[in-house]
């Protein structure tokens, strides 16, 4: 479907210099929709037709879509694509900082046992099996149970959840690459163990946790709406994404409450996966030449 | 001698072997076990043997990337065995290291610019706004041209990709070279190449060699002295002349005579000694003499003593052997000529 012909039409050979920027159908994809929920979220206020909680219309209620409701209303009337709309303002800064401080945290964790072994390793990976050994969502449902409702809650929750995965990841990276001739080699010229980490282990790591990273996006969306449906999530008349696609699901017939909302999340896991793979893409120096033509 | 760049003082690495669910130390691997070795200013010394005789370990103990189990590595009378930190990555600038696979040897997302510069910026070598010259310098010393720069190391053949690890190298302007293997993963032409660059660069550079290989006619061209290694142990010792011409060790012969010779006749000709069985485990070697079980010439002393690192004379640099039965000047002579014809092809 979307394959990277720009590669090839640019590199001429071995004898000029390659150039650095290049074009990526689906980073360029990517990029473009999660841009257009990022403006989304900003400008939200100026042109959206409902406020998304206030504007109950108990005479239009479960409307199927129109000119007026164009994704319909919801069983109290109010108008699913303004909920939908103000949905990104809760449901993207929470995904994208929950992924961000896994990743932050279980990278960290991850790269210093690998990095450093031994007793280190021993520790922080004993701490990662415990965590992993409880079923995510019920150590996410007790959490937050255990803090109360709320978005800030939500992020603690699915962040604690979470980061043992990156961490094992990170660990089982480091440890690869560690071994690899170009780390002693790096070692050998005289590099300090922070900038052998930082120039020589960590760029080959990013990949992988990038791709997982952007994977994670949709599936912490997908937690946090469990959350919100058990209702230690986001408050009841908050539109969060999960909690609009929960609303819907109980009645099949008013198909329209649960798919839009359902579709916003499609739309930016996908895009966020685009641009994950756009990203390796660019920066792995064996991707961009002889790309071969793939499926996807 | 006092102009001794690098010395390996009686150096043992050793690798714990682990087993069952608590990982316990059921016991060691000598990977290298009682090593003695210095090279002096602008000398080459090989070290040759078969896969696992412990000649890549010793090059990565020598470096302090593994750590030696007893024994000393002294760098210009600096003993890096003692040092940590800061100090082990100033005293060991002096002896850089190629290795055998350029294409795992150089990071693959870094420009070769980046590569090559690295030394000069963590040793604080060459002020920033001479750096770029300085790498032109190398590139060009190793026979590449500016426009390396900014290209990425998979955009080179192999045998160029060796000449950016070895401009890496020369970046920390060392004394010594360890290249381990460094030639064994090029084919035959590019190899001849990166032999004569080596060549140069100690003429022009003054440069130190310990010239790891399995290349035995490589390491004629190149070795002043040749170390023969096996199982971990030091077997024979001595100049590349009196190595080839008379050699005293059972296995020196042997490995030897498994050089082809590019002459049928005399190929069919000549005596082969030939080895039975592998090589035995380093975990569990043998008593005595790590050989005598595959030795031609075993006696039963060989299993009761471990045989002494004696001179037994000949050349300037003496000709050390650890055998039973080394007699002074060799009575055996291989057809040195023969080998010779071969090196002109290698």
């Amino acid at each position: 479907m979307t394959e990277t012909t720009s590669t090839i039409a640019t590199s001429p050979g071995h004898s000029t210099p390659k150039k650095r920027p290049r074009r990526s159908v689906t980073l360029t994809m990517g990029t473009v929709v999660i841009s257009g929920w990022v403006l989304v979220t900003l400008t939200v206020p100026w042109w959206a037709p409902f406020d998304p909680v206030k504007d109950q219309d108990l005479h239009h209620r479960l409307n199927g879509p129109s000119g007026a409701h164009w994704f319909g209303t919801d069983k109290l009337g109010r108008d699913v694509f303004s909920r939908v709309m103000y949905g990104a303002r809760i449901s993207l800064p929470l995904a994208i900082s929950s992924v961000l401080l896994a990743v932050l945290i279980g990278c960290t964790i991850g790269a210093a046992a690998g990095f450093f072994g031994k007793w280190v390793d021993e520790a922080l990976m004993r701490i990662t099996d415990v965590t992993l050994s409880f079923p995510a969502m019920v150590l996410a449902l007790a959490i937050a149970a255990a803090l109360g409702p709320g978005i800030r809650n939500v992020v603690i929750a699915v962040v604690l959840v979470t980061w043992p995965e990156y961490a094992r990841l990170m660990r089982g990276q480091v440890l690869s690459i560690k071994g690899g001739d170009h780390v002693k080699a790096a070692t050998a010229i005289g590099c300090r163990p922070g900038r052998v980490f930082r120039r020589h282990v960590l760029p080959f790591c990013s990949a992988v946790i990038g791709v997982k990273a952007t994977t994670d996006l949709g599936v912490v969306i997908l937690l946090a709406a469990g959350l919100s449906f058990i209702g230690v999530g986001a408050v009841p008349p908050d539109p969060e994404w999960g909690a609009l696609v929960s609303d819907g699901r109980t009645s099949i017939a008013h198909w329209w409450i649960a798919t839009f909302p359902g579709l916003a999340i499609l739309t930016v896991v996908l895009a966020f996966n685009f641009i994950g793979d756009g990203l390796r893409d660019r920066y792995d120096p064996y991707h961009r030449r002889r790309r071969p033509k793939k499926w996807r | 001698m006092t102009d001794e760049l690098l010395q390996l003082e009686k150096l043992c690495v050793r690798f714990p072997v682990r087993r069952g669910v608590l990982q316990r130390t059921v016991g060691w691997v000598h990977a290298v076990d009682g090593l003695d070795l210095s090279i002096a200013a602008g000398e080459t010394v090989a070290l040759v043997g078969e896969s696992g005789c412990g000649k890549s370990t010793t090059a990565l103990a020598a470096m302090g990337i593994v750590p030696a189990a007893s024994g000393r590595v002294l760098v210009n009378g600096k003993d890096l065995t003692s040092s940590r930190g800061d100090e082990l990555r100033t005293a060991r600038r002096r002896m850089q290291m190629v290795f055998q696979d350029p294409t795992s040897s150089l990071n693959s997302r870094m420009t070769v610019g980046q590569i090559v510069v690295e030394p000069l910026i963590v040793h604080e070598l060459v002020e920033r706004d001479r750096q770029r010259e300085r790498v032109g310098e190398l590139l060009s010393t190793v026979g590449l041209g500016d426009d390396a720069i900014e290209r990425f190391p998979h955009e080179f053949s192999g045998g160029q990709r060796q000449r950016i690890a070895i401009a890496r190298a020369l970046a920390a302007e060392p004394d010594v070279l360890i290249c381990d293997e460094a030639i064994a993963s090029l084919d035959v032409s590019v190899r001849a190449q990166v032999i004569n660059l080596l060549t140069r660069l100690q003429s022009e550079l003054g440069l130190s060699y310990l010239f790891i290989s399995h290349d035995l006619a490589a390491v004629r061209h190149l070795a002043h002295r040749v170390m023969v290694m096996y199982l971990g142990k030091m077997m024979e010792l001595t100049d590349n002349e009196t190595l080839y011409s008379s050699p005293a060790h059972p296995y020196t012969k042997a490995l030897l005579s498994a050089v082809p010779i590019p002459d049928p006749d005399l190929e069919l000709a000549r005596e082969r000694v030939i080895l039975a069985g592998d090589v035995p485990s380093p975990v569990s070697p043998p008593s005595g003499c790590v050989f005598r079980t595959r030795c031609p010439i075993a006696q039963d002393v060989c299993a009761e003593a471990v045989p002494e690192w004696r001179n037994v004379g000949g050349g300037s640099a003496g000709h050390w052997v650890a055998c039973h039965f080394a007699e002074p000047p060799s009575s055996v002579t291989l057809r040195g000529t023969s080998i010779e014809s071969r090196q002109r092809l290698g």
